[in-house]
């Protein structure tokens, strides 16, 4: 197989498609929304009454956030990643690269794969995606010739497959819920428990104290700690997450909607060349489907005053729900993308988009200083609707900080040196150095 | 199709095996330095009181001597 080792540099910023840029930009900052819950709060991620408040605008913050942005924000961040990682392998092999092609996405994968350890256990965001990018990705590379049609096929079967698993889990958790009400039936008879109930009730006592007030504020003083305890107390949420998620969560959640970014860029819907048309139908669709089935969710879980068990019922429509908002984002997106308006406000969000990893690792850093021990320690002091002051603040600080970075230099700092690991080789980094050498 | 396939599960065992590695060096790291942090907090509770804590191994290893 021939390969044309020189023509393999990274896309330069003329070749790059802006609406995705943009559309990286608007997502990167929709992934801070949903995480600094996690970032700032015990256990509260879902449940808004285990801590952060569940009353008056922090209902309302939780209500609006969950309507618009949970899950789908990191459906659409997967989308961009694996029609990202398309862009990259499509461009290579073009340029006649061959087996090289497959190398430098390989290599930048495992090079991702150490990223997202480091973010996760030393960086301290549990709720961390890189890991679980660099593994999908890999699964990625087998479905990149596939005509979009099958990819959507495929995408639509993983994510029923997810279904079918939440559905599952609902059934179990209905009885295990049943058995405890039962337990605590026959103990108030004074009857004797089987093992099968008394296992639920112990199960149940677990899940109650976890979500305590006393649970909450150990939680808190432990974050508050110094860097290394920190560590130390994370590490375990960390390593279970690791063991769970790839196969629990991330095939049917993350690898879904990657191929359904493949499929979507094939289809030229990323680079926003459709018709106005087009696009206003697929937000009127996708925010019809969705939002109705998110108002539902939430409606019940309120309904059923945030119980265990409404949680879980509502997974079984999560995806759909989230999905459908999720294309609806696009659509407007791209509507926005298309349009004259508000050009300096794209222009900066296609910075932050180009400096994607760079800015979504700041957020964790920034999170690291504002509310563990490494910092001020502020761990479950602040409500939910105050967490979004920060929100906000991080917000116009990238918007400011990344077009001014990148008007110096080539690429974020991050990039260039995921760069520089993939294809091992460095790569000027100051515009005025390279305007030089050439 | 046989291609497809066969490229599917050869990368798909691939993932499974870096993730199984990833996970159980992550764990080993984690006891190591678990049994790292009791060292150090174990001399550095001797050194606080006073203790060598060199000499007490040895008389601890001469009292399970005699006792043995």
């Amino acid at each position: 197989m021939e390969t044309k080792q020189t023509s393999l540099t990274p896309l330069k910023a003329v070749d790059r498609i802006q609406s995705i840029d943009i559309m990286r930009g608007i997502v990167l900052f929709g992934i801070l929304l949903m995480n600094i819950n996690g970032m700032a709060l015990a256990n509260a991620y879902g449940d808004p009454t285990v801590s952060g408040g569940a009353t008056g605008w922090n209902l309302y913050t939780w209500i609006a956030t969950n309507m618009l942005f949970e899950g789908t924000m990191r459906a659409l961040f997967s989308l961009l990643f694996g029609a990202g990682m398309f862009i990259l392998l499509n461009r290579l092999e073009k340029k006649g690269a061959g087996i090289k092609a497959a190398d430098i996405y390989f290599r930048r994968l495992m090079w991702l794969l150490l990223f997202g350890l480091i973010h996760a256990y030393l960086i301290l965001w549990t709720g961390e995606i890189l890991f679980a990018y660099s593994l999908m990705g890999f699964l990625v590379y087998t479905f990149r010739n596939m005509q979009p049609k099958k990819l959507i096929i495929i995408a639509l079967v993983l994510l029923s497959f997810g279904t079918l698993w939440n559905y599952a889990d609902y059934e179990e958790n209905a009885k295990f819920i049943k058995n405890v009400s039962i337990a605590e039936q026959f103990k108030s008879e004074g009857k004797p428990l089987t093992d099968e109930l008394k296992t639920a009730q112990i199960k149940w006592e677990e899940l109650q104290k976890e979500r305590s007030p006393e649970a909450i504020t150990e939680y808190n003083s432990n974050m508050q700690k110094e860097y290394f305890s920190v560590v130390a107390f994370l590490a375990p949420i960390n390593i279970y997450y690791g063991k769970l998620y790839s196969y629990r969560y991330d095939v049917w959640d993350i690898l879904s909607m990657m191929l359904l970014g493949i499929a979507f860029f094939k289809l030229n819907i990323l680079s926003s060349e459709k018709p106005y048309a087009f696009y206003f139908l697929m937000a009127t669709f996708g925010y019809l489907v969705g939002l109705t089935t998110n108002y539902f969710e939430i409606a019940y879980i309120m309904k059923q005053n945030f119980s265990w068990l409404s949680f879980s019922k509502t997974n079984i429509t999560y995806d759909l729900g989230r999905v459908a908002v999720a294309i609806g984002h696009v659509g407007l997106i791209m509507l926005f993308c298309k349009s004259t308006i508000l050009s300096q406000l794209k222009k900066a969000l296609g910075a932050v988009g180009k400096m994607a990893l760079t800015n979504y690792i700041m957020h964790s850093v920034i999170a690291l200083f504002i509310f563990t021990g490494a910092g001020f320690g502020l761990f479950g002091a602040f409500q939910r609707h105050e967490l979004l002051y920060i929100v906000f603040a991080i917000w116009i600080f990238q918007l400011i900080a990344s077009p001014i970075w990148l008007k110096y230099y080539y690429f974020g700092p991050l990039e260039w040196l995921w760069r520089n690991l993939s294809y091992q080789k460095r790569h000027p980094l100051k515009k005025k150095n390279w305007a030089q050498k050439k | 199709m046989k291609k497809f396939l066969k490229q599917f599960f050869l990368i798909l065992i691939s993932v499974i095996t870096i993730t199984i590695i990833t996970v159980y060096i992550i764990e080993l790291v984690h006891e190591l330095l678990i049994c790292i942090n009791h060292l150090y907090q174990m001399v550095v509770n001797e050194m606080l009181v006073g203790t060598n804590y060199v000499d007490k191994v040895i008389l601890n290893m001469n009292l399970n001597k005699h006792a043995a």
